[in-house]
């Protein structure tokens, strides 16, 4: 179905390693996954998983403590781990763009949202004043905000949740990227408003052919918004299939199966909900040990073995409380 | 995080959220207002210079010709006050201004680059900083000699540093906020972050202070024309007159500093006021 499609992102063997109180601990460790161009790949995991770590990975905006210490990410056949940024540099916001999780911090408070729209757009183009308020008004229909003529010179303060996230993604497309990278951009939404956002997202995706990563813990968000999956835990990826619909019918890690049937189904038996007793143990307390290689399920459709979950800690709630 | 939900019918809050019952603003910008209309249209306000010496009348009280009296030189007391704040009160103004500019430039760049930079920049300031204020300025005076533009040049070379401290601690804490990230993944120069996205966040606390800083440059320099440094005789200032008028003070004669001294208490009172008034008006809303 997509081995045609060209890959617009490629991460191989991505290593994160984070030094924290002067010890490096592995973060993240044999990362690998492509998005191809068109496409949207669902990066689900717990808080903790790394899934935001590799965004920011890709967008470097690492925090201080934490490097990349090997793989590669090339976006249109380029390493942006390379040159020294430079590349990313000239590609991020026209090539690449990206919505936060919280659209109420990743806002200036004291910007009108048309300027913060088109800042990125002015800063890549020759757009005067006049025009670039304009195209900001163009926009903000597009992502679907009514009366953008007067809501152009408005505060973020002076604007809902879910009105605040469709200017981020405004600024997003602002530029008309490739790639949109998502860090769970609706889970600071209502559910209503969370329903719009993900339609949003679908329109956008017909109309403007661009690609999505899309990090959350919301597997039903994924389900409902994108083509391939990748499941992550504990810094590595579990499950990944380029084809979503054999992860969700067939899982074939018991943690994907784990995942999968912690959520609730309307249609399904009336059962006591299995959820996850334990989460992933956190950094400093993980195995140091290297990933371990996946295993191809079939062609687009790999897992990791078993044993790396440690899927004792994982089920077994009876010595714990 | 608060959410100010402002009444989008009134046309006031719809300005930058502008506080329309702010009392102490309005009584600062009163009080400001009339001292600087006396200052610029002193000549309108007396008839006699502030340097006529009127030997024959000297140290009057009151009276229907000069209306706070004279002097021990018979000069006119209320139009010395007059013009008095007008060197006083511009001088003051313009000392803010360059350290102003150049700490918050300072400040911002430190603060959102930190590194070397910062650290250098941060030592300078340790080192300025651990000179006794009024030393350092009256060193300076004194190397620099007597005049307007020395006192000027002696507050800018100190006071820029408050500045960069408070651009830079506020630079510091809105470098991590999220919006800043959202800029730098934009692909947004960082001198375009700096001067559209840091500073109109910072600047807020450089304004307040510079509020306050006027009222402490009015101090420094009454306090050194008080010493006898800085602005020259004959040009009329308030440091100046405290100072000549102590000696009569035994003598009864205490409106000669007494006067001059509530000149430089009400100015004072009012920029304050102004300063606190623009803290709250400035706060960013989010």
């Amino acid at each position: 179905m997509m081995s045609a499609a060209v890959n617009i992102l490629e991460v191989a063997n991505l290593q994160i390693v984070a030094r924290i109180a002067g010890r490096d601990y592995i973060a993240i460790d044999n990362v690998s996954f492509n998005v191809a161009a068109g496409h949207a790949r669902g990066l689900v995991g717990e808080s903790g998983s790394g899934k935001s770590l590799t965004l920011r990975a890709i967008m470097g905006l690492l925090p201080s403590n934490v490097r990349v210490t090997s793989g590669s990410i090339i976006f249109r056949g380029t390493d942006l781990l390379a040159d020294k940024g430079k590349y990313r540099k000239s590609v991020l916001g026209t090539g690449i763009s990206m919505v936060f999780q919280e659209p109420s911090v990743a806002l200036n408070p004291v910007m009108k949202i048309g300027k913060q729209i088109t800042d990125s757009l002015v800063e890549h183009s020759d757009l005067n004043r006049r025009q670039a308020r304009e195209r900001a008004i163009d926009l903000m229909d597009q992502v679907g905000i009514r009366d953008p003529q007067k809501r152009v010179d408005d505060f973020p303060f002076q604007l809902s949740g879910g009105m605040k996230q469709r200017v981020m993604i405004a600024a997003a497309i602002a530029c008309g990227p490739e790639l949109i990278l998502c860090d769970e951009p609706t889970t600071a939404l209502d559910v209503t408003i969370q329903a719009q956002i993900i339609d949003l997202f679908k329109k956008l995706r017909s109309e403007l052919k661009v690609s999505l990563l899309y990090v959350t813990h919301d597997i039903g968000v994924v389900a409902e918004l994108c083509d391939a999956i990748s499941v992550m835990y504990s810094g590595r990826i579990v499950e990944q299939a380029d084809d979503i619909n054999k992860v969700f019918s067939h899982p074939k890690h018991p943690y994907t199966q784990a995942l999968l049937s912690a959520i609730p189904r309307i249609d399904g038996p009336i059962e006591r909900l299995k959820g996850l007793e334990n989460t992933a143990p956190s950094l400093t307390h993980r195995s140091q040990e290297l990933a371990p290689p996946m295993t191809q399920v079939e062609p687009g459709w790999e897992i990791a073995p078993f044993e790396f979950a440690d899927l004792d800690q994982l089920w077994s709630s009876a010595n714990h409380d | 995080m608060s959410t100010v939900i402002s009444p989008s019918h009134n046309i006031f809050t719809r300005i930058k959220g502008f506080r329309v019952n702010n009392f102490r603003l309005y009584l600062g910008l009163f009080i400001i207002v009339v001292v600087i209309a006396m200052a610029f249209f002193a000549s309108y306000l007396t008839k006699f210079s502030p340097i006529q010496q009127d030997l024959v009348n000297t140290l009057q009280g009151g009276s229907a010709k000069h209306f706070l009296g004279t002097d021990n030189l018979g000069r006119d007391i209320w139009s010395r006050l007059l013009y008095g704040g007008r060197t006083d009160l511009f001088l003051a103004s313009a000392a803010v201004l360059a350290p102003f500019i150049i700490g918050t430039f300072i400040g911002a760049i430190c603060g959102y680059f930190s590194g070397w930079i910062d650290t250098l920049v941060m030592r300078i300031a340790d080192v300025v900083v651990a000179f006794p204020f009024y030393v350092l300025v009256i060193s300076l005076v004194f190397i620099l000699g007597n005049g307007v533009s020395s006192i000027f040049i002696a507050i800018s070379i100190v006071s820029w540093v408050s500045y960069a401290r408070i651009v830079r601690g506020e630079t510091m804490i809105v470098r991590s906020k999220e919006f800043i990230e959202a800029a730098q993944t934009g692909g947004i120069s960082n001198r375009k972050i700096i001067t559209r996205h840091v500073l109109p966040n910072v600047i807020t606390q450089a304004v307040v202070y510079a509020m306050s800083d006027i009222v402490l440059n009015i101090g420094v320099i009454v306090t050194l024309s008080y010493f006898g440094l800085g602005i020259v005789p004959p040009t009329p200032d308030w440091g100046r007159m405290i100072a000549e008028g102590q000696q009569f003070l035994a003598g009864g004669y205490y409106y000669l500093t007494v006067l001059p001294a509530v000149a430089v208490i009400i100015s004072s009172l009012g920029l304050s006021f102004i300063g606190d008034g623009l803290a709250v008006v400035l706060r960013v809303k989010r």
